[in-house]
């Protein structure tokens, strides 16, 4: 062990509805390395509700410590209650490092934790490592560049990040019997500013299949338009593919949120992914790096893309993507 | 009920419709943009723009004054002026050369400090996360500085009562209705609205609106705690992501790269 005042590496163990995200595993994983470095400990804190089934899952995939928040008004998000949770361990028990996944909680969660602390926080992280004098480098998309920036928070601890969705495989194993420490919450008695007069889950679109998908068709702003989105769909299921799509691409209406792929959506693993209309920019090009084949459509033939990807097409796409369909089905 | 005193901070970036290259200088290490090199025009940042949108809508139905803060060089009076033509009542622009390098923390620690300046207000709204740089914190940590509630990632907003903000926020798959009394802090999610376009008639009434301009001494900082002196994080190296594509263009006449294509995924067994 070692005697800095801050110790042990955190992780924020999201979870909804009894479940775990999976991508609080992931940062278990990465946290038991960068742990063992540093030669500390993982711990994994858990805020929620009916939680206790749960810790079984953390210990076995890495945490040595655990912090369980056990509380009915911990049971579905609310960014207040969890701020002052979360504030007050830290707070307590003073973590070096704390990772938290870069989902909308851990997006709404973490700036206000740094805030409140006045401490560093990277966001979206798709690595991370530990430098020669013990402290966090975390790897950030650079915006709009196909470029990484290594982004140090020297002197304020905890060392905050939250991290890309998929940027670690899950691991089992690496911890030992988990020490669980309890935490006492009062929350009845603390005031909140913001009141939850419902909530509820929204059907899943056509994205929910795009994480696991074998085959992903990602369209961008060069589609243009709603009607060529529809195209864009139909080679898709001719492919038996799922859609993803660019940060302008949803902007423009044309693919839910949840099918954005890249910097601060989705980071997808098919066998094959294909590009219409995108034109290569690294906030998008993020989430696509684990595709084994990658293949482009474009018109502009000076498209950054045709860099990114292992074959490519120079054309319109509306005149390409009817060839391909066609192909497709005489093939099957 | 009280005229509403809405603050909307926005950012400008280089037009996300327009294709940015860059390259980075192999002795430098400095990123070397085409966007600025080929006079990329600047815009709104798309869920920015949302948040101007909403809060032009808020005065429309309740009466109020819009004013729009953004933390840049000058480069951004133009994009300022554009807010003032869609129907902001007028704009700030926090601009000083301490403030370069500025992190997230030390940008919302900034931008709180000239939101105080203005004096009192009800309503701040900001985008969810802006289109370059994406981080999506300083709308949290904004309201964490001037210490009032907020709701993340609003997709529809509307008043319970005078004082009293009801809004739907998306969290993925799940969604929760909130309400909070003013004072409050709004970031929006993308579909909230359709931000409306720059009138003849707005263009012409924003001459007449003014641009104010707030530096170092105005916010009542010292350069230790803005800009790259006061941001916890710092950028240490910039490096390339090495792309180990066969970045092979399929070439032929018509319709022939399309056949190409489809029989090299036949023979690699991705189909």
């Amino acid at each position: 062990m070692n005697d800095r005042e801050y110790q042990g590496v955190w992780v924020f163990a999201e979870n909804h509805g009894g479940r775990l995200a999976r991508v609080g595993l992931e940062l278990l994983s990465k946290a038991r390395e960068l742990a063992g470095r540093l030669e500390t400990h993982v711990a994994a804190v858990l805020l929620g509700n009916k939680i206790k089934g749960l810790a079984e899952e953390l210990q076995d995939h890495g945490a040595d410590r655990l912090y369980l928040a056990e509380h009915p008004l911990l049971d579905v998000y609310h960014s207040e209650r969890h701020v002052h949770v979360l504030q007050g361990l830290v707070e307590q028990y003073k973590p070096e490092i704390l990772l938290l996944g870069a989902t909308r909680v851990g997006l709404d969660l973490a700036p206000c934790l740094a805030a409140r602390l006045e401490t560093g926080l990277s966001a979206h992280c798709i690595d991370l490592d530990v430098d020669e004098t013990g402290r966090l480098v975390q790897y950030v998309p650079a915006f709009g560049h196909m470029c990484v920036a290594k982004i140090l928070c020297s002197e304020r601890n905890p060392q905050l990040a939250t991290v890309a969705p998929g940027a670690f495989p899950v691991r089992i194993g690496g911890g030992g019997k988990a020490e669980t420490i309890r935490v006492s919450l009062d929350l009845e008695a603390q005031p909140t500013r913001v009141t939850m007069v419902d909530h509820g889950t929204v059907p899943a679109s056509r994205a929910a299949e795009l994480e696991s998908a074998q085959i992903v068709i990602a369209g961008g702003a060069g589609i243009g338009s709603l009607e060529g989105w529809r195209l864009l769909e139909e080679f898709a299921d001719a492919l038996g593919g799922a859609v993803g799509a660019t940060r302008p691409a949803v902007d423009e209406g044309w693919a839910a949120s949840d099918q954005m792929i890249g910097h601060s959506g989705k980071s997808v693993q098919p066998k094959l992914y294909v590009a219409v209309g995108i034109s290569g920019d690294m906030l998008h090009m993020i989430g696509m790096r684990r595709a084994q084949m990658a293949v482009a459509i474009n018109s502009d033939p000076d498209a950054p893309i045709f860099r990114e990807v292992d074959y490519g097409i120079v054309g319109d796409y509306r005149e390409i993507l009817p060839l391909l369909i066609r192909g497709l089905h005489s093939r099957l | 009920m009280a005229e509403l005193r809405i603050r909307v901070c926005l950012k400008s970036v280089p037009d996300p419709r327009r294709p940015v290259e860059s390259t980075i200088d192999p002795a430098t290490g400095v990123v070397r943009r085409r966007a600025d090199e080929i006079g990329i025009p600047r815009v709104i940042s798309p869920l920015d723009a949302c948040a101007l949108e909403e809060a032009l809508r808020v005065k429309e139905a309740h009466g109020g004054e819009v004013t729009v803060l953004s933390m840049d060089t000058r480069a951004a009076s133009e994009v300022l002026r554009e807010t003032l033509a869609l129907g902001a009542d007028r704009a700030v622009l926090v601009c000083d050369q301490s403030l370069a390098g500025a992190d997230t923390l030390a940008t919302a620690r900034t931008l709180a400090a000239a939101i105080r300046s203005l004096g009192p207000y009800d309503l701040v709204l900001c985008g969810a996360w802006s289109y370059h740089g994406n981080t999506g914190q300083v709308g949290p940590q904004l309201a964490e500085l001037l210490n009032i509630a907020h709701i993340s990632f609003v997709s529809q907003l509307r008043f319970a009562s005078p004082q009293r903000v009801r809004a739907r926020s998306e969290w993925e798959d799940r969604f929760s209705v909130l309400e909070a009394d003013l004072p409050l802090l709004v970031t929006v999610a993308e579909g909230i609205n359709v931000p409306r376009r720059t009138s003849m008639m707005g263009i012409l009434l924003a001459r007449e609106k003014p641009i104010l301009h707030l530096a170092l001494g105005q916010l009542g900082l010292s350069a230790g705690e803005v800009g790259l002196a006061g941001s916890p994080t710092r950028v240490v190296g910039v490096s390339t992501l090495a792309s180990k594509r066969k970045a092979q263009i399929l070439q032929g006449d018509g319709g022939e790269p399309a056949c190409r294509l489809i029989g090299i995924l036949g023979e690699s067994a991705v189909l």
